[in-house]
């Protein structure tokens, strides 16, 4: 291990290094392969990243993070070469720092404000790289990380749904001494980071440890209970449970409404990731539900969800794989790493243009997509310059599967059990800003509140909710 | 001598039979149990013929043999008649539902595309052989469209846990081909009838697994079956009848006929061509199954991949021959070897020599086999084989190696001819094989030589003074050989030399030179026919007759720098080596250490020659385009010689204008240089002895045993290795949910499964329906709950054996558990009070609708049951309902109980004859998507509301997916609605059953897919454990 080189050098004699890029695997080498693009950094490499930190007295990155992690402290601790505890430290404010390292946009985040980045100079500092790499270190000690509880309370709470914000509002709740049930619809916990994300973004692994860490740590887990059938929440509080957490995210598949979108070779982006992820139809035969393969691919839409479809596409053997969005690159909403990551692999990206029909055959099997040029027009109310559809500009693309990544509205499966549960016109649940609900005793956070977003926000949100529900419980 | 048939006046020779000379001359005798090759059977009867003017007028075609000026009368009424009732008797134990069923033309031209993958078949629709039928050919000849007698099933087990093929005995129609195929014609006698009179059943010895009896799985009675009874697990669910090519198997040196299916451009299956001279519609195991899983292995190179910072990263070609043209003029030329594999075309091995010469001027252009193999004579046809009258095989395991020559052999054997096996070393032989030899002999090497002198050698004892060989009367009587070399002395024999055991290339070359030369000078007639291990090992050899062994050890000490091979090369140190340029069909430990690494096509994926041990050379077509990225070997070397810019001399366009250059440059076997003197008295311990490695094919290098699990499993099998992994058999954890209390087969195909699940239990409605994974690695599954106990806790469901899904929930015993059950999932019915309902339920409907019976009969609705299946043995539940519901009425498509389906369809029938007396408010109908579109239609014309249950492919079923997508027609506008969240209930009269239809076989090819890869239950079970150790 190296020598520590921050004993030394005071803040003002700092020379401040380059940003360490992350190592990757190889555009056309990973385009093939589940394995993860991101290979981490090397011992060496985190520390000497982590020297470049100011440790700033009123950190910026810190107020950045919505939950808050003390990163100058963590990464103090990298530089001292005491990796796992760096982790511990994460895990006092943040249960799953391996995945958060991972999928968190934190270039508009903590290293969207990091003072190293304000200057046209330097790069902010890596955080999110660091905290991947603390957090794999940890990992790699197969060692669970058993927190401090507080005494119990007698108190019980369950979870509906093991997603990002369910697993954060078990794992600070589990600290203060709680019960905490969660209950999961799936066979496998962790939500959208186990259907949603691909393995070579997020490997599953990483979830399973984090979900075995919470189980060590006592939380229960309720596999293959659908909440709102199998039971209802008025069923869960007559087993005595003093407060519920709603974190069922954004389950439910926009379609565009235009002709010929139930042919076969259409598909939703759920549907799309969910067989190739959750169900590892990628290693298909040996799991057995079958893969959706084309040859042609069309992705619609731009978000993380398109590009982790075209990328999952990329490797299941397709020939071309094309994200039509209908705005421009400037708007696409996805990370910009992913857009990257996408353009690398090989990703063609249509952009301004939009399907407004699909093509069959016979069979009812997809042929091609049409579609129109679009160009901007005025902000709309969202901010973003309005798609306006240039007349007679139609034109066909060939494809044979077509994954409709636009986004998701809120699933009704739960909430239409609730008469009582305020919702908003899109169906979201109703909180204030620390997530309860018009209901005592039910909290909500995630998606199922703010409409699809990232999984940081979801868990930020869930902090939020897993502190007003303890003081709620203390009461 | 001339016979009449038909009023024809046609020639035949003495011993032919009626049914020989009529095929000969196109004249139909429609027959089920005659095969031709195979001794007369006369167990259908179907080829009853008139013969005028005789004691006996009606006698069998197929076993009558023909005699001068007899008159024949192959179809006349009394003779169709006769067949009819013929074949009346051998259907009614044969499913035939759909042949007589009413509804048929229409049932056809729906399914057309698919199959309905169930796993016992009940007709047409379901059975493996739907296209190629030869029962449904003469069915249609003799036109029946009813069966007179009572269909009986005989509810034999399916059997389908040995591997490459399935067998179902209920299709059985005892006509004993496979029997005799196996028998006559195989020598194996796997298989035979058991039991008597009505039980009787083909079985193997005993009862057994066929991979624990000493069947050698070479589907000769799979491709002789006339019914669905043995059924291929390649291509069981998939129509194949078209995309066929007709081209040769290259993996041995015999070079069979094959044709091979192909779907969507995907080699799914090869057969044996019926009309090719060489195996005459026979293979081998490796042949006749192994092929599309070889070639189609997840472990094929796709992309051409240049080493960069020490990873192989993948690129695209032009980048990939840059490189090695950029490489490979850092050397000189003799610092450069090209090295061709014995399993090249000869197109390409030309080229390769072409290349070396023209290109890169090196002087060491080599072959990757230590011998050069000159031992063939010209025109050595193995069609002469059953026509000597002594065999010796020499250093040959043909078993392993060339299988298909088994037949040969036997047939010399019936013929009388003797054999003698002569290996060196101590090699054991499969059983199937030591049971044909009269002489098996493991020698040392030293005796080896001095037998064959003293055999070969005897009647030309001056060319063996010349030689300075002298005949050692000592190791014939040691051995007891004094017959055999006494009956050599005057007779025709062949000799069948192999390196199976891999011996010193200098003793191989001599024994070559001194068995040809004692062969051909002596006075009787010696065949010499080479057996190597290598597929093309003759036909490279034309062009590079080089061997590796010349520059193993410039590689080893680095005179030699970079190499360019097609082979892999294993016993080779090249850690001196610079640059190291691999052409490889399969990923390999090779070539993971190479710089370069090329992808090429298999053989199926590529044209060209090869020469085969007879010296012919057979012509190879291309039957599905290459994999991936690669290329065949031929066009790689064009294009690499194009970069090198000699693009007129490489200015090919396809293998046939390399094949007409090449055929000016082959090397003649000029006579052959006998220098006997350096032969070295070898001992067996001082020889490099390395047989015990090969155990099945290897094609460039690659076992097949590797990559396809089936046939590790037999070679484990049959090496006694298959205890220890039944012993290593997965352990389910104990889980505390989803216990399977009961589960039976009520009626082929239905199961009823009750599972432990007590919160499900409680929240179960009329209606509702749940997922279920069978294992962690499963499909998710609906399946609607048919009925609930909440104080045991259990739930119980009714399935159809449907797919590979429903097949592995099949096959769950009592005590195990299941991965995951979610529910209760879409919405319940509702049921209005005081209504006359009509329910109808086909399949799986006839248990899904059960609860709804009892919730509508509960508020004292009057219920109406339809119950329709294929035949009566279809049909379960009857007793329930009829206690439970007003009235049941049945309707079978063979009219086998209740009414008898008319042309609209069963349940159509079912409908008009309930409304005939009924006034029906509402109508609810459970069953296949055909069933319950006919039934909307019905009821619509009858204005009877009518709702139905669906069962589309999900994964979530809680709307989070959307594969369960449907079109529902409201007020002129079409709604997409989610089956799962919406339903499972809609408005039948509102569904785009079309669309609804073909979403549902989306993934009906995928599905077979996952049945030839994980059919065999327990051979699962092995791999799982192996890929974790």
């Amino acid at each position: 291990m190296t020598e520590p080189q921050s004993k030394k050098t005071t803040r003002k004699k700092k020379v401040i290094l380059p940003r360490h890029k992350i190592p990757e695997q190889d555009p056309f080498l990973r385009s093939k392969n589940f394995d993860e693009v991101n290979l981490g950094y090397a011992p060496e490499m985190a520390q000497a990243e982590a020297s470049r930190c100011l440790q700033c007295p009123k950190p910026a990155c810190r107020e950045g993070c919505p939950v808050n992690v003390d990163i100058p402290g963590f990464i103090k601790l990298i530089i001292e070469g005491n990796f796992i505890e760096a982790s511990h430290h994460i895990k006092e404010t943040n249960a799953l720092p391996a995945i958060c390292g991972r999928v968190c946009p934190q270039e508009t985040q903590c290293e969207g404000v990091c003072v190293l980045g304000k200057s046209s100079k330097y790069k902010p500092v890596a955080i999110g790289n660091l905290e991947r790499f603390v957090a794999d270190a940890e990992r790699a000690t197969k060692a669970c990380y058993i927190c401090e509880k507080d005494p119990p309370t007698g108190k019980k709470v369950a979870i509906i749904g093991s997603g990002p914000a369910g697993l954060t509002v078990a794992g600070d709740l589990i600290k203060k001494g709680h019960e905490v049930h969660i209950f999961e619809a799936f066979h496998k916990g962790g939500g959208v980071l186990v259907y949603g994300i691909p393995e070579f973004r997020l490997p599953k692994e990483i979830v399973n440890w984090e979900i075995q860490e919470l189980l060590e740590n006592g939380v229960e887990m309720h596999y293959n209970t659908v909440v709102g059938k199998l039971l209802t929440v008025e069923d869960l509080k007559k087993q005595n449970f003093d407060a519920i957490f709603i974190g069922i995210g954004a389950g439910l598949p926009l379609f565009m409404g235009i002709p010929g979108e139930n042919l076969k070779g259409v598909v939703s982006a759920n549907e799309y990731l969910t067989r190739s992820n959750l169900m590892k139809s990628y290693d298909f035969p040996n799991y057995k539900t079958p893969p959706l393969q084309g040859k042609k691919v069309v992705v619609v839409g731009g978000g993380n969800v398109a590009m982790d479809s075209a990328r999952t596409a990329l490797r299941l053997e397709s020939e071309t794989v094309t994200i039509v969005y209908r705005r421009a690159m400037e708007q696409l909403p996805a990370r910009v790493e992913e857009v990257h990551h996408a353009q690398e692999e090989g990703v063609i990206f249509n952009l301004l243009t939009n399907p407004v029909r699909f093509i069959g055959d016979a069979t009812g099997r997809l042929q091609e997509v049409e579609v129109l040029k679009m160009k901007l027009g005025e902000p709309d109310s969202s901010g973003r310059a309005r798609p306006i559809p240039i007349e007679g500009s139609e034109f066909q693309i060939p494809c044979d599967l077509a994954i409709i990544a636009i986004g998701n509205n809120s699933n009704p499966l739960l909430t239409s059990t609730m008469p009582d549960l305020k919702l908003n016109k899109w169906g979201n649940i109703i909180t204030d800003e620390n997530g309860a609900t018009n209901l005592p005793g039910i909290y909500a956070g995630g998606d199922i509140v703010t409409g699809a977003a990232t999984v940081i926000s979801a868990m930020g949100e869930a902090r939020r909710a897993a502190k007003a529900i303890h003081e709620f419980l203390r009461k | 001598m001339k016979i009449i048939i038909d009023q024809h006046e046609l020639e035949f020779t003495e011993g032919e039979t009626i049914l020989q000379i009529a095929k000969r001359n196109e004249i139909y005798i429609p027959t089920l149990c005659n095969l031709e090759d195979l001794t007369p059977y006369g167990g259908c009867r179907l080829c009853i013929v008139r013969i005028l003017n005789d004691r006996k007028p009606f006698q069998t075609a197929c076993s009558t043999p023909a005699i001068k000026d007899m008159e024949v009368i192959t179809k006349d009424e009394e003779l169709q008649e006769m067949r009819r009732e013929v074949l009346q008797l051998i259907l009614s134990e044969h499913p035939s539902g759909c042949l007589v069923c009413a509804h048929h033309s229409i049932c056809e031209e729906l399914l057309k595309e698919d199959r309905q993958k169930s796993g016992r078949v009940f007709g047409c629709f379901s059975c493996p052989k739907k296209d190629i039928c030869e029962l449904r050919e003469i069915v249609e000849y003799l036109g029946i469209n009813k069966i007179d007698y009572e269909f009986e099933y005989k509810n034999y087990p399916l059997e389908r846990e040995d591997p490459f093929f399935d067998r179902d005995y209920n299709l059985c129609i005892l006509c004993g081909r496979c029997i005799r195929v196996c028998n006559e014609m195989r020598g194996i006698g796997a298989i035979n009838f058991m039991y008597r009179g009505h039980d009787t059943k083909i079985s193997t010895g005993g009862n057994v697994l066929h991979i624990d009896s000493n069947c050698l799985f070479c589907g000769a009675c799979v491709d002789t079956c006339p019914t669905g009874a043995l059924s291929s697990k390649n291509t069981k669910w998939v129509k194949t009848k078209n995309n066929k090519t007709t081209s040769i198997c290259t993996f041995c040196s015999v070079d069979c006929g094959f044709d091979y299916y192909t779907l969507e451009e995907k080699l799914m299956e090869s057969i044996p061509s019926k009309g090719d001279l060489v195996n005459k519609g026979q293979a081998c195991v490796i042949g006749r199954f192994c092929t599309p899983h070889f070639v189609n292995s997840k472990s094929r190179l796709k992309y051409p991949m240049i080493r960069k910072d020490d990873i192989l990263i993948p690129c695209k070609w032009d980048e990939a021959y840059e490189t090695i043209r950029n490489k490979l003029s850092l050397y000189n030329s003799d610092e450069i070897a090209l090295i061709a594999s014995p399993d090249l075309t000869n197109e390409s091995a030309y080229l390769l020599k072409k290349f070396g010469n023209e290109v890169l001027s090196t002087p060491h252009i080599v072959q990757a086999t230590n011998f050069i193999p000159f031992f063939t004579d010209k025109d050595q046809s193995f069609n002469d084989i059953p026509h000597t009258q002594w065999i010796l095989l020499l250093n040959t395991n043909i078993q392993i190696t060339h299988p298909i020559l088994l037949i040969r052999l036997k047939q010399a054997r019936d013929n009388g001819a003797k054999i003698l096996s002569l290996n060196i070393g101590n090699v054991e032989l499969p059983y199937e094989t030591r049971n044909l030899f009269d002489i098996e002999l493991n020698v040392p090497v030293q005796d080896a030589t001095s037998i064959l002198v003293a055999m070969l050698g005897t009647q030309n004892k001056l060319l063996l003074r010349d030689l300075g060989l002298k005949i050692d009367e000592k190791v014939l009587e040691r051995y007891n050989l004094a017959d055999f070399v006494e009956m050599r002395r005057y007779q025709r024999g062949t000799i069948l030399m192999g390196n199976y055991v891999n011996l010193p290339p200098l003793y191989m070359n001599n024994l070559q030179k001194l068995i040809m030369r004692l062969a051909r000078e002596g006075e009787s007639q010696i065949s010499c026919i080479g057996l190597w291990n290598h597929g093309n090992l003759n036909g490279v050899s034309k062009f590079i007759p080089q061997t590796l062994d010349k520059i193993t050890e410039k590689i080893a000490s680095g005179d030699i720098k970079a190499i360019f091979t097609t082979e892999r090369l294993s016993n080779i140190n090249t850690q001196k080596t610079e640059l190291l340029i691999v052409q490889d069909m399969f990923e390999s430990k090779f070539s993971k250490n190479a710089d370069i690494v090329l992808p090429v096509a298999s053989p199926t994926e590529q044209s060209g020659h090869v020469t085969n041990a007879e010296m012919q050379n057979r012509r190879l077509i291309e039957v599905a385009p290459p994999i991936g990225h690669s290329k065949p070997d031929w066009l790689v070397l064009t294009e690499l010689a194009r970069v090198f810019q000699l693009t007129d001399r490489f200015k090919y366009i396809n293998s046939e204008e390399i094949y007409e250059e090449s055929l000016d440059l082959q090397m003649e076997s000029t006579d052959i240089d006998l220098d006997f003197k350096d032969i070295k008295k070898l001992t067996l311990e001082e020889l490099p002895l390395n047989h015990f490695t090969l155990r099945d094919f290897t094609y460039r290098g690659q076992s097949f045993s590797h990559l396809v699990p089936n046939l590790q499993f037999l070679i484990n099998q049959r090496e006694g290795k298959l205890e220890e992994a039944k012993f290593n058999q997965v352990e389910k954890t104990e889980a505390t949910e989803f216990k399977v209390v009961h589960i039976e087969e009520k009626v082929p195909n239905m199961f009823k499964l009750v599972v432990h699940a007590p919160l499900l239990a409680n929240k179960s409605r009329p209606g509702n329906f749940a997922i279920i994974m069978t294992e962690e690695t499963s499909e998710r599954v609906p399946i609607t709950l048919s009925d609930w106990d909440s104080e045991k806790g259990t739930v119980t469901f009714f399935f159809q054996e449907r797919g590979f899904s429903t097949k592995e929930l099949s096959e769950v015993k009592s005590g195990d558990y299941l991965h995951s059950v979610v529910g209760p999932l879409g919405n319940p019915i509702e049921i209005e009070k005081n209504k006359t309902l009509l329910l109808g339920g086909g399949c799986y409907g006839m248990g899904a609708l059960y609860p709804v019976a009892k919730a509508a009969k509960e508020i004292g609705n009057k219920v109406i049951m339809i119950m329709e299946g294929k035949s009566k043995d279809l049909l379960y539940l009857q007793k329930e309902y009829e206690q439970l519901v007003d009235k049941v009425v049945y309707i079978t498509s063979d009219g086998s109980y209740g009414h008898k389906g008319s042309e609209h369809g069963k349940i159509a029938t079912g409908i008009e004859v309930v409304a005939q007396t009924e006034n029906v408010d509402v109508a609810y109908f459970v069953g296949c998507e055909m069933m319950m579109m006919e039934a909307s239609q019905m009821t619509e014309k009858l204005g009877i509301p009518t709702f139905v249950s669906l069962n589309t492919i999900m994964l979530d079923g809680t709307g989070m997916c959307g594969a369960c997508r449907l079109t529902i027609n409201e007020n002129g506008h079409r709604i997409t609605k989610f089956a799962c969240v919406d339903g499972p209930v809609f408005d039948g009269h509102k569904i785009d059953w079309d669309e609804l239809m073909k979403r549902g076989v989306q993934f009906s090819h995928k599905e077979v897919e996952v049945y030839r890869a994980n059919a065999c239950r327990a051979l699962t079970k092995f791999n799982l454990k192996q890929e974790e150790s």
